[in-house]
């Protein structure tokens, strides 16, 4: 076996491989930058936000929290939140990593959930915040990343119970390596396993991705590299069995070199959209936008010749309008110009487009019930704001100062966004107003909260 | 000469930066590279980083220390990277079913297969506990070097510098038994 000596000795090896040399075009565009006006500078002074100090209290209440670890199944660590006692704001044991929001009401409902890579364990944590700014965030699991807001609350599984509460779908990981899904139900910031991750069938890992509004049906990223045929969109139908896994059923296969990723299934629960993006992506990204039948049949792209999306990482950057008849999505042209389209979705004909003003868009989200769409531009000095599209291709600024702004998820009744406000060194979610109020930062303070999605309230 | 190239673009002169950029830009693209192991984020991280630094290179006081403020603000770009587009990719592991591909064609230090133990091992590494390994290991700085580097106290330098060396032992030799226990139950 492999002492330590020889574990340095390799990893010094392993560090010396690899690319020593900043290519030409790299040069180039930091010298071209250099010509843009110090007046479109975007990083200006922090903002007058008030993240209180930590008290003892609170940073005790976090220790008990993170002490009451709750029902261990497959290395996954449950910590219920007892009603009145807070959580820690941030995965860092660092006392000074944990701030307090503002502690007087926002106006906000619901729950933002986000998951956040922790140093020490190494492995993803899912938190839950409310939305307004009242506590801290709770730790919901250990090992979870990637929610997605779950099944209808009144509805039940085929012979199963209705149930109560938010029901959310997390991404995992298996003891043996293996990605899967699992399914929790959240009071308020309280979380309770609902249903533990199941070992994926065949050599597939999968990710969450949309739920059906009709039945219980869940749509997921199916990726295995030793078997790349099972790679693309598979559908989970709901047997009466499990609550999330039923019959599993592979619809696409991601042809070499991409990934499927399903966004969002029609309002008739038949048709499920899905992105096809590159299987390195990075900030300039192109995916395209398909359609396919839940049986399988019907696979039709919607992004036109030469037109594509900007994508890294958003699973809500198309979305079903017209009771499903129709797709829209935010399309770059080969010239660079964006446009919105409205693409009909039985024919890929393009029915509507609107040019949007300005250049250097980057990913764009859907609210949910597809009506309105924040997206992030690209700003001379590399950060980007956030701007609202409005119906006739004009924008509506919402957020740019004070460092750059990524990332937008809408509210559930599409009244404000939550995003990723990178302030110098200083980084923590947002929530952004669509009625012109300064940004109000909520938490957590670190770098590296990396997915979210905004919860309604409980019933 | 840094020096001097430093005070001139602090003054606003363009050649004098852009000289700097070709000075110092292929390390700062070797060790974003290298916290990264994507190219492409690699690349973006050094071009937002040299950017930042000319909007930012009056506020710099002792041009002197340019280099570490550089890496500072380069350490910090490559977390943004980082972050940026995880979401499927976080716990998204490559299903080895196969027995991975065992080769006794030896280079001169690394085999296939160490090089995919420790590619594994290493992106399973915490970033800044990455920046730390590639400063002290890549950049070859000493441990109060990597500190002032990358803004940290020398306690915390070195307290990364032995957690990332004990992790990645760890997941060496994990990965070393997961390999043999793959070949067993293929056998």
């Amino acid at each position: 076996m492999t002492g330590p000596r020889e574990s340095d000795r390799l990893v010094h090896a392993f560090l010396q491989e690899g690319p020593t040399t900043l290519p030409d075009r790299a040069v180039d565009g930091i010298l071209a930058s250099l010509h843009v006006p110090s007046a479109e500078l975007r990083f200006g002074p922090r903002a007058a936000w008030r993240p209180a100090p930590q008290t003892l209290l609170a940073f005790a209440a976090g220790v008990a929290a993170t002490v009451l670890v709750g029902a261990t199944f497959l290395g996954i660590r449950l910590t219920p939140m007892p009603a009145g006692v807070v959580g820690p704001a941030s995965p860092s044991a660092s006392a000074s990593a944990v701030t307090t929001p503002t502690p007087t009401p926002n106006g906000f409902s619901g729950t933002i959930l986000y998951s956040v890579a922790d140093d020490s364990t190494k492995l993803d944590r899912l938190y839950a915040l409310p939305a307004d700014g009242t506590t801290e965030a709770a730790l919901l699991l250990d090992g979870a990343c990637c929610p997605v807001i779950g099944p209808g609350v009144a509805q039940g599984p085929v012979g199963g119970p209705r149930v109560g509460g938010i029901l959310v779908l997390y991404g995992t990981t298996l003891p043996d390596g293996r990605p899967t899904v699992g399914l929790l139900r959240l009071h308020g910031v309280n979380g309770q396993l609902f249903e533990p991750p199941l070992d994926p069938p065949g050599n597939v890992g999968f990710s969450p991705g949309p739920v059906s509004p009709v039945g219980w049906n869940f749509a997921f990223e199916g990726q295995s590299d030793a078997f790349p045929v099972l790679s693309g969109v598979y559908l989970s139908i709901d047997n009466g069995g499990q609550y999330v896994w039923g019959d599993i059923k592979q619809l696409t296969h991601a042809p070499a070199g991409t990934r499927d990723i399903p966004v969002a299934f029609s309002p008739d629960g038949t048709r499920i959209l899905f992105l096809r993006r590159p299987a390195q992506t990075t900030r300039r990204s192109l995916s395209d936008v398909f359609v396919v039948h839940t049986d399988g049949s019907g696979i039709l792209r919607l992004t036109p010749t030469g037109t594509h999306v900007v994508d890294d990482s958003s699973t809500t950057g198309a979305a079903w309008a017209a009771a499903g008849t129709q797709v829209r999505f935010v399309g770059v042209d080969a010239a660079g110009l964006s446009s919105l389209y409205s693409i009909d979705a039985n024919s890929g004909e393009v029915l509507g487009r609107v040019k949007v003003t300005g250049t250097g868009f980057g990913q764009a989200a859907f609210s949910s019930d597809g009506t309105r769409v924040a997206i992030q531009v690209e700003a001379a000095d590399g950060a980007y704001e956030l701007y609202e599209i409005r119906p006739d291709g004009g924008r509506a600024f919402l957020a740019g100062a004070y460092g750059s702004w990524q990332r937008p998820a809408w509210s559930p009744d599409a009244s404000a966004i939550v995003a990723m406000n990178d302030r110098d060194e200083q980084s923590g979610l947002s929530i952004v107003s669509l009625d012109g109020a300064p940004p109000i930062w909520i938490g957590p303070r670190t770098s590296l909260v990396s997915d979210y999605v905004w919860a309604p309230a409980s019933p | 000469v840094l020096v001097a190239l430093v005070e001139a673009a602090q003054q606003g002169d363009q050649e004098a930066f852009a000289a700097l950029v070709r000075t110092v830009g292929d390390k700062c693209m070797a060790i974003a590279y290298r916290m990264l192991r994507d190219v492409d984020r690699a690349e973006d991280a050094v071009q937002t980083t040299f950017i930042k630094a000319w909007r930012q290179l009056h506020t710099l006081r002792d041009p002197g220390r340019f280099e570490a403020w550089l890496h500072r603000t380069l350490v910090h770009e490559c977390y943004r990277e980082a972050r940026r587009g995880r979401r499927w990719g976080a716990n998204v592991r490559v299903l080895e079913l196969e027995s991975v591909s065992v080769t006794n064609t030896r280079d001169e230090v690394l085999t296939v297969q160490d090089r995919d133990q420790l590619d594994r091992a290493f992106r399973r590494l915490p970033l800044d506990q990455r920046a730390v390994l590639v400063f002290h290991e890549y950049v070859g700085l000493t441990v109060p070097e990597v500190a002032e580097h990358l803004g940290i106290p020398v306690g915390t330098a070195k307290s990364r510098l032995h957690y990332a060396m004990a992790a990645l032992r760890a997941a060496i030799e994990a990965d070393a038994r997961v390999t043999t226990i793959t070949r067993e139950r293929l056998a």
